[in-house]
């Protein structure tokens, strides 16, 4: 009878990115030292100075180990990490291209749009100037029909009063300038207005944050590292105090 | 002349200060008695090594008989007391950490390779 190939069955040709062996061996090597880690931990307190070398030596060799296995992980990735930079070099180039020519054209695109905005804003103007031309002229027409008792004449203003009104809220209605697709595939354009803050002054500033938690974040992280470039006796910069923590190493 | 034998106090004054912390002067060529350890490689394992003064002293008059003279043993093998002196000066060792070297050497196999760099990862070190 023929020998099975151990990995003739289904979903066998998906093999894992990594060689399993070399992933095996670092597996055994980690339970070899978490076990040991279990007989330490079962010691309860280091009571000797045998023990205590015995455990220098214990960290020394997971920690080796770590390196080794961390090695292993970069190389397994490696492959994979040129191979999503060639696809990134390949494509990234492309969609520059793409944004550019998006980015240049949308700036064409809103110099029009401002332009045509001010347009807007002045035939606003106009149209409002000239509703309200109408509303006086319709008010002084229905005045003088008022004192001539002209009923045709007071009608004949009161329709005048309600078209300058008409005319007067058609001028007030928001009105902006938007590109509209030419074969209606293009989403309309308009003008999106953003905010930017400039820092101005840095006590208001922080004042104004001081409640954030990243405000607290970033001090303490920038409290750290000036604890840390200090020479000699530490001290705790202004608003912090210093906490001393001590670990094997 | 009479040749009284050099107190064991004196012999072992120079490892007892090192202990210590007094860091007492080291001068190629110029041993004392102690216990020590060294390595025979980087990253080797520690070797057991120690200096002692050997004489003859008379029983009954208690003087020396003969010369006394330093002899040294690292890892059980005899050496030239004056020509392992510097690489051995700079680690003395209670008696106590001496006889456990010894001992742990016989149980962990790495340890009696002394021409090897010890690979920690090779196996997890257990209390």
């Amino acid at each position: 009878m023929e020998d099975l190939n151990p990995r003739a069955v289904i979903g066998s040709n998906n093999p894992p990115p990594y060689d399993p062996d070399i992933w095996s061996d670092c597996a055994k090597k980690v339970e070899d030292f978490t076990a040991a880690a279990g007989e330490w931990l079962n010691l309860g307190t280091i009571e000797t100075q045998d023990q205590s070398q015995k455990a220098t030596d214990f960290v020394s060799g997971a920690r080796k180990t770590y390196k080794a296995i961390d090695e292993a992980r970069k190389a397994a990735k490696a492959p994979h990490d040129e191979a999503g930079k060639a696809v990134q070099a390949a494509f990234a180039p492309l969609l520059d291209k793409i944004k550019l020519s998006v980015d240049k054209i949308a700036a064409m695109q809103a110099d029009w749009l401002k332009r045509e905005n001010a347009r807007i804003a002045a035939e606003k103007a106009r149209e409002a100037a000239e509703a309200e031309a109408k509303r006086k002229e319709a008010e002084r027409l229905a005045a003088e029909a008022a004192a001539r008792n002209d009923v045709s004449a007071i009608v004949d203003a009161e329709a005048a009063m309600k078209e300058a009104e008409k005319a007067a809220k058609a001028a007030a209605r928001n009105a902006t300038a938007s590109a509209a697709s030419a074969t209606g595939g293009g989403r309309t354009m308009s003008l999106r207005t953003t905010y930017e803050c400039e820092l101005i002054n840095i006590a208001h500033a922080f004042q104004a944050f001081r409640n954030h938690p990243d405000l607290a974040d970033l001090l303490v992280r920038l409290a750290n590292a000036e604890v840390r470039s200090q020479k000699g006796e530490k001290v705790a910069p202004a608003g912090f105090t210093l906490i001393k923590k001590e670990m094997a190493a | 002349m009479i040749r009284r034998p050099t107190p064991v106090f004196e012999l072992y004054r120079w490892h007892r200060d090192a202990l210590a912390g007094r860091a007492p002067a080291i001068h190629d060529g110029e041993p004392h008695c102690g216990w020590f350890k060294t390595r025979a490689v980087k990253g080797g394992p520690w070797m057991a090594a120690r200096i002692w003064c050997e004489r003859d002293i008379d029983p009954e008059t208690g003087e020396l008989t003969g010369p006394e003279e330093l002899r040294c043993d690292v890892d059980g093998m005899f050496r030239d007391p004056a020509r392992a002196w510097l690489s051995l000066a700079h680690n003395p060792i209670s008696r106590a950490e001496y006889d456990a070297l010894l001992h742990r050497r016989n149980l962990i196999p790495a340890m009696q390779e002394p021409h090897k760099a010890i690979d920690l990862s090779a196996a997890a070190m257990r209390p």
